[in-house]
């Protein structure tokens, strides 16, 4: 395993956009007033705020922002701007030995999953499942997992839940629904369930054997989420986790999409319980990273365990990221 | 177990009042009434129509559980009276059934099977593991006009090579001026594949996964967003498969759009840059999916296409 150095003051973070662009240029002010806070500096990719299509540019383009990037010294981080689409139009071309010789941290959720898969599983470096640098920071809990995960070399530890924002009226569902339950070690491999299904049968499939595995997704009918799983059953990758961890996948439930829908529908929760709940492996449905408000930032590679009973989830991050 | 490139088993032709099988293995029908016409599509091209027991069941966003969509199958499947299985939607949930099948037992008693949508993995599990010859055709919800019933009805009944399928079909009773767009033209020929991109996509990576090697590669969706139909075509790059294709034929894309995106291209710029980098014969528009002209397509069969003329024309026979 490959682990980058811990971020600190005065370090310089690349912003470039490999799949879709900031919103607009102002958009990214928010993410410039949050690494002053942190002590960090920026530097733009150069196609930043190219537009073509619903990407940040063209391919070529794009991933030439992102090697630069990987290849410039003097930049010890790179903060995808945002996800989107278009991530995974840029592993063909990718040069993973150049990764591989400059390990930096690389950290980003949605879209980004396709990229942070792939290089971790060529290049063995941790890769980092957390914000974008457009969703820094949108909660205090999401902050100071982020600082958890990225600025200190001691492991992130046992996860606690965030703090609900309104007791009346908490957020669906609760942090810690045990779909299965079970007790797991293993490394840590995942993200978003729409990018995972789009790796499979490319050379950059998931490897999800001995790892607990998270998942989520936003804005998919559950009947959707069932596709993706099924593929992964299908294709043996589920069955051979240790465990499984289901973020809240925010609006993953009927009518959720906003596009096609079949009623009647089942709710997530239904599916998971389907489709996972007899795997033999814990799993649980409801931790907040992902597209949620609160979000956790997760390494891919380090080991981490997870004990669900009935009544009591524990999960715990055992080794450090970074070096 | 993975089979590849068994040699092709055509199913026998329906003769007049022959027994087929209605089937559900995905979705409920959106009414019992669909039912009902259902079984008058199938009594319209002369043949009997047996309704699987369970097709009418409620599970979720399925008709029935796996185990009923199963039994419905497997029973048209292992009873020699039955001549045809012939699906009454598409929808969710055929994908839970592949590994079920008994791909052996298809092989040694072929039998026509008709469907679209979610019914594309069924239709590709059974050809890529048995060698069994399927159609691409309208699910019975969706026989909307007298193309797709002519269309279906040829494609069950007859012994003769298909007439070619063009994007010029119909063109006498629509007012939109039927032209093929061609990003890259040419004339080629290979075996025909496809369905439903969201269900091709579906069996990556699975021991279901078709073989993509010269063949020529149909596609359709539906109400699906454009952004998330680059993704899977962008999946079938990535792998190497869209590569390895001879030729890609663009069908109805139904209810998709750029939704909610003010800057997302149309899949003809999409998919046509995709293309465009492989130099692969493609073309758009031809009548094939979830519309109110869709052809049926056998899967499997000789097929030359023609992508400046936009038409796909079939140099053997799908059926025995």
């Amino acid at each position: 395993m490959i682990k980058p150095r811990a971020l600190r003051k005065g370090d310089v973070v690349g912003i470039v956009a490999p799949a879709s662009p900031p919103f607009e240029p102002g958009h990214l002010e928010f993410t410039y007033k949050w690494l002053t806070s942190l002590g960090l500096r920026w530097r733009l990719g150069d196609h930043i705020f190219d537009s073509s299509s619903d990407l940040g540019g063209s391919d070529a383009a794009r991933l030439d922002d992102f090697h630069k990037m990987w290849a410039d010294r003097e930049v010890q981080a790179i903060f995808p701007a945002r996800g989107g689409n278009g991530a995974v139009r840029l592993l063909a071309d990718m040069d993973f030995d150049l990764i591989r010789e400059n390990p930096k941290v690389l950290v980003g959720f949605s879209d980004i999953t396709g990229l942070l898969i792939p290089i971790h599983q060529r290049t063995e470096l941790v890769t980092f499942h957390g914000p974008t640098a457009g969703t820094l920071f949108d909660s205090s809990y999401t902050h100071k997992y982020f600082k958890k995960a990225l600025m200190r070399k001691l492991p992130i530890g046992t996860v606690t839940d965030p703090i609900p924002r309104e007791a009346w009226n908490p957020d669906y569902p609760p942090c810690r629904l045990v779909i299965a339950e079970g007790q797991a070690e293993g490394r840590l491999t995942g993200g978003c369930l729409t990018l995972i299904r789009q790796l499979m049968g490319t050379p950059f499939e998931i490897e999800c054997e001995g790892k607990i595995v998270f998942l989520e997704d936003v804005g998919e009918e559950p009947f959707s989420i069932d596709r993706m799983l099924s593929q992964l059953l299908l294709a043996d990758k589920l069955q051979k986790a240790a465990g499984i961890i289901v973020a809240d996948c925010v609006r993953c439930r009927p009518g959720g999409s906003g596009r096609k829908v079949i009623t009647p529908s089942d709710s997530l929760e239904d599916v998971l319980r389907a489709r996972l709940g007899t795997l033999g492996v814990p799993v649980v449905y409801g931790l907040r990273f992902g597209h949620s408000t609160d979000k956790m930032t997760l390494p891919l590679g380090v080991m981490a365990s997870l004990e669900a009973a009935k009544d009591n989830v524990v999960f715990r991050i055992i080794e450090s990221g970074l070096s | 177990m993975v089979f590849r490139n068994l040699p092709a088993i055509k199913p026998p032709a329906l003769k007049p009042g022959d027994r087929v099988g209605l089937a559900c293995p995905a979705s409920r029908p959106a009414s019992p009434a669909v039912v009902r016409q259902s079984v008058k599509v199938v009594e319209e091209i002369g043949l009997n129509a047996v309704v699987g027991k369970h097709v009418l069941n409620v599970h979720g966003y399925m008709a029935g559980t796996d185990d009923e969509r199963l039994a419905d199958l497997n029973s048209f499947l292992a009873d020699d009276s039955i001549a045809a299985i012939f699906c009454i939607t598409g929808g969710f949930g055929t994908i839970h059934l592949l590994d079920q099948l008994d791909y052996t037992s298809i092989a040694e008693h072929p039998k026509i099977i008709v469907g679209c949508d979610d019914i594309t993995s069924l239709l590709l599990a059974v050809h890529g593991s048995s060698g069994l010859i399927t159609l691409h055709g309208p699910t019975l919800d969706q026989v909307r006009s007298r193309y797709t019933f002519d269309r279906l009805k040829t494609a069950v009944t007859s012994r003769d090579p298909l007439p070619a399928i063009s994007v010029e079909d119909c063109g006498d009773e629509r007012f939109v001026p039927a032209v093929a767009y061609a990003p890259i033209g040419g004339r080629v020929e290979g075996l025909a594949l496809g369905g439903n991109l969201t269900a091709v996509v579906s069996l990556m990576g699975t021991p279901f996964q078709p073989d993509f090697d010269q063949r020529i590669l149909f596609l359709e969706d539906v109400n699906e967003r454009h952004d998330i139909l680059d993704r899977w075509l962008t999946t079938l790059y990535i792998s190497g498969h869209l590569a390895r294709t001879s030729g890609v034929a663009f069908g109805d894309f139904a209810g998709c759009g750029t939704k909610s995106s003010y800057t997302t291209l149309s899949l003809e710029d999409l998919f046509g840059a995709r293309v465009k980098m492989l130099s692969k014969p493609t073309c758009f528009g031809l009548p094939l999916g979830q519309s109110d002209r869709a052809a049926t397509i056998p899967i499997g069969i000789n097929t030359v296409f023609d992508a400046d003329k936009g038409r796909l024309e079939f140099t053997e026979s799908a059926l025995a």
